[in-house]
């Protein structure tokens, strides 16, 4: 029992040290505070302001003018007066469309055929032919989108005026006219808007990088001169690393205590993004997300040699892990290979969770999944960083005394 | 031995003896380029999981969530008691959308009354939410027309006139460039050449900045008696060749290997990875010279290369950027490389439209060269830079 107690004792003097060694090495590392600052806030800040008109808007499109007549004329003011697109009709033939597009005037070209008038007057079928360019996705839903959506609602027009001819009344002919009416309420993200959507992404995926980096800058130079054993002493001593682990981890924690508020209350408020949670359920939320990241990046931080290698490595890591978490592709598209290797990391339940919980309405037993996800990946990462942390300091010890 | 040629030893005899370097340089350019190949090697995404209320419960009821389930898109996986559990479904992201068939619809339908199914996606997920919705419409809507035309048989009209009746214009579309809309097409041009940039980048700023972090600038101008142009010749040439056959396994991986639409012009593609790789070392140059340690060069480098993917249209074309940041996407070497690569591939353009990229990519790596040349010379001269941090 006094052993015990003993033991505690010196853990949490030790924790105490660990804690403030940690943070003043941060204060006095230069690139670690600038990684914090700069990243967080000025990364988030260049990255929103990209996407921050949200969606496209007034996509330039040619129109290819064959029948000239007032009906033609309809139809491309109500392409004109959409959302998406921008109707150019200075083209007499698709040659001279063709041309415009290669030049990157217009993203599509749209035809409307000769006699088109005539066949509608005639009950015949005419065709509107379109070229939208999917090599850019973005364009050509919009193109696509808002042309498909004039056509139905052309012939949606004259259908039902061939009803209003034969007597039947308004109301009746548009009810005749689709049986089945569809409403389609869109969730959250009602505008589909860009910045709405990356964001969220974004901060989440930050708070990895910058931890990531900060923690290999930190551990690199302590290996370049190999004081990793002199400035955490307990670590040699038979259960020290827990407390040195837990010091570092709560630290961090409490770092992003202060960096989220901002991020969340300062940069998302200016560029109106919605935030639909409470802070305290971000706080919780991120607790393991944080100790999770923090024990992986001691993990690795064993194989960065320079406290430059950090960086690169994971600069080149942060998109795949964008990738892996599924929301920008979903993850039904994955093999069973990528979607156990996206398990592994922490931003994969950490991105979700934060989307859920900011985005998405969700309560905290919504995300209550994630949230132990990172519990266990926290619970793995602590112990492959407690014995790499090991292993190192008495690597180290053993060089300095040579 | 020309100095040049043993700077240019000297760099790949460090390359094969400094770890980081070499897994940086050589193992890492082929991990990404089959990490993207093959993650995203369906590239269509398919049977989206997908929930149903039916407060209805009839056959008619039943055939439309059976229509809905044969959409490729989706897929119906769910059936909760009421909107309310299905909204729950949405937001623990098990479901991309709820699909609600409302009462009576079997018996509202056969006397003629106009119903309405809703459909709640989760617009948050914009590329699966956007699918789920258009499969929905789509669905719907045939099913819709199909009543329709019903009911105009009744009254005698002919089916072929029924159909012309409903739709009196035809859609003809022609997706051109990507004509099964595959996301890999799409996504991968953008992130594979954009990953080699950034290689491009890290490596070059590695290569000067490992040797000037340990205050080996002075013996490089020993080595090549003063000239800053010969220790750049033979520490960058043999990068420039090797990522270039990197670059050349990139587009193989894509255009061979994954079969992506190729229409346009090799050469010029070729000729413009090579401008897209000089410029890079070039920017790389830059970023050295003005930075005060290693750590900063890669700082600035990496941020700079990761930003540029954004900045090239992929993810958000240029055209929706604020005015200010499309003049800024303009400095970047990707965004007139991705130009190239899009016009000459898959778009097929004639080699005139790309002209103009290849021209802004030549004085693009002039311009940085050239302003970062003095500065480069100065801290060649001092041997190490400002600051170890």
């Amino acid at each position: 029992m006094k052993n015990l107690f003993k033991l505690f004792y010196r853990g949490t003097i030790s924790f105490k040290n660990a804690f403030i060694t940690e943070w003043n090495s941060i204060k006095s590392d230069k690139a670690v505070s600038s990684t914090f600052l700069s990243v967080t806030f000025i990364i988030l800040i260049v990255y929103t302001y990209i996407y921050s008109n949200q969606v496209i808007k007034e996509v330039p499109v040619a129109i290819v003018n064959q029948d000239g007549t007032k009906m033609s004329r309809d139809y491309i003011a109500m392409l004109e007066s959409t959302e998406g697109t921008k109707t150019i009709t200075s083209f007499t033939d698709l040659k001279e469309a063709k041309k415009a597009y290669y030049s990157k005037e217009v993203e599509g070209i749209v035809i409307v055929p000769k006699n088109f008038e005539k066949n509608i007057r005639r009950g015949k079928q005419t065709t509107i032919t379109t070229f939208a360019d999917a090599a850019n996705m973005l364009f050509y839903k919009r193109v696509l989108g808002d042309v498909s959506v004039v056509n139905g609602y052309f012939s949606a027009g004259i259908s039902i005026k061939k009803e209003l001819a034969k007597g039947i009344s308004y109301d009746q002919a548009q009810k005749n006219y689709s049986p089945i009416k569809t409403i389609s309420n869109s969730l959250f993200n009602t505008t589909s808007g860009y910045a709405t959507y990356l964001i969220p992404m974004l901060t989440a995926l930050i708070i990895q990088l910058v931890l990531l980096m900060g923690i290999g800058l930190l551990s690199g130079s302590r290996r370049e001169v190999i004081s990793t054993h002199t400035e955490f002493p307990r670590i040699l001593h038979k259960g020290g690393v827990i407390s040195v682990l837990l010091a570092k981890a709560c630290l961090y924690t409490l770092i992003y205590m202060i960096i989220i508020p901002v991020q969340v209350g300062v940069i998302y408020a200016l560029f109106g993004i919605p935030v639909r949670s409470s802070l305290l359920s971000i706080y919780i939320f991120i607790i393991p997300y944080v100790f999770s990241v923090v024990f992986l990046g001691i993990s690795i931080s064993s194989f960065f040699k320079r406290r430059e290698d950090s960086i690169v490595f994971l600069v080149l890591l942060s998109i795949p892990s964008l990738m892996l978490s599924g929301l920008s592709f979903p993850v039904e598209g994955f093999t069973l290979f990528y979607n156990f290797i996206s398990e592994l990391i922490p931003s994969t339940p950490g991105i979700l969770g934060f989307v859920k919980l900011t985005q998405m309405e969700a309560s905290f037993l919504e995300v209550l999944n994630q949230w132990n996800h990172l519990w266990i990946l926290t619970f793995i990462y602590f112990i492959i960083a407690a014995i790499s942390l090991k292993i190192r300091a008495k690597k180290e010890f053993k060089l300095k005394k040579a | 031995m020309k100095p040049s040629l043993r700077i240019a030893k000297r760099e790949i005899a460090l390359l094969f003896n400094t770890k980081s370097t070499f897994v940086l340089a050589i193992i890492l350019p082929f991990v990404f380029i089959l990490f993207f190949n093959s993650l995203l090697s369906k590239g269509v995404a398919r049977d989206l999981p997908v929930a149903v209320v039916d407060l209805d419960q009839s056959a008619t009821s039943r055939n439309i969530i059976a229509q809905l389930d044969a959409a490729p898109e989706i897929e119906i996986g769910f059936f909760p008691v009421n909107q309310q559990k299905g909204e729950e479904l949405i937001r623990l992201g098990k479901v991309y959308g709820l699909v609600t068939i409302p009462k009576n619809i079997e018996a509202d339908l056969k006397s003629g009354k106009q119903v309405t199914i809703v459909n709640q996606y989760n617009s948050n997920l914009l590329l699966a939410g956007g699918l789920e919705n258009k499969a929905f419409r789509k669905v719907i809507g045939t099913i819709s027309a199909g009543i329709n035309i019903e009911k105009q048989r009744k009254q005698g009209v002919s089916k072929q006139q029924a159909i012309i009746n409903y739709v009196p214009i035809i859609a003809n579309n022609h997706t051109l460039s990507n004509p099964y809309t595959n996301y890999s097409y799409y996504l991968n041009t953008g992130f594979l050449t954009m990953f080699l940039q950034l290689f491009v980048m890290l490596t070059t700023i590695y290569c000067f900045g490992a040797d000037l972090k340990y205050s080996k600038g002075g013996k490089l101008l020993n080595i090549t008696k003063g000239s800053l142009l010969t220790i750049i010749l033979g520490k960058v040439l043999p990068y420039t060749v090797w990522f270039f056959l990197v670059g050349i396994v990139t587009l193989l991986s894509m255009y061979v290997w994954q079969d992506f639409p190729f229409f346009g012009s090799k050469l010029t593609v070729l000729a413009g990875l090579l401008l897209l790789i000089v410029a890079n070392q070039c920017y790389a140059l830059y970023f050295v010279s003005v930075s005060n340690s290693f750590r900063e060069a890669l700082t600035f480098g990496s941020g700079f290369a990761a930003v540029s993917l954004s900045f090239s249209g992929v993810t958000y074309p240029i055209f929706g950027m604020p005015t200010v940041l499309q003049w800024l996407s303009q400095i970047f070497p990707f965004t007139h490389f991705f130009e190239l690569l899009l016009d000459q591939s898959q778009r097929g353009f004639p080699v005139f439209y790309s002209l103009k990229s290849i021209i802004i990519l030549v004085v693009l790596s002039i311009v940085s060269i050239s302003l970062s040349w003095f500065k480069l010379k100065r801290l060649f001269l001092k041997g190490s830079f400002n600051h170890n941090i």
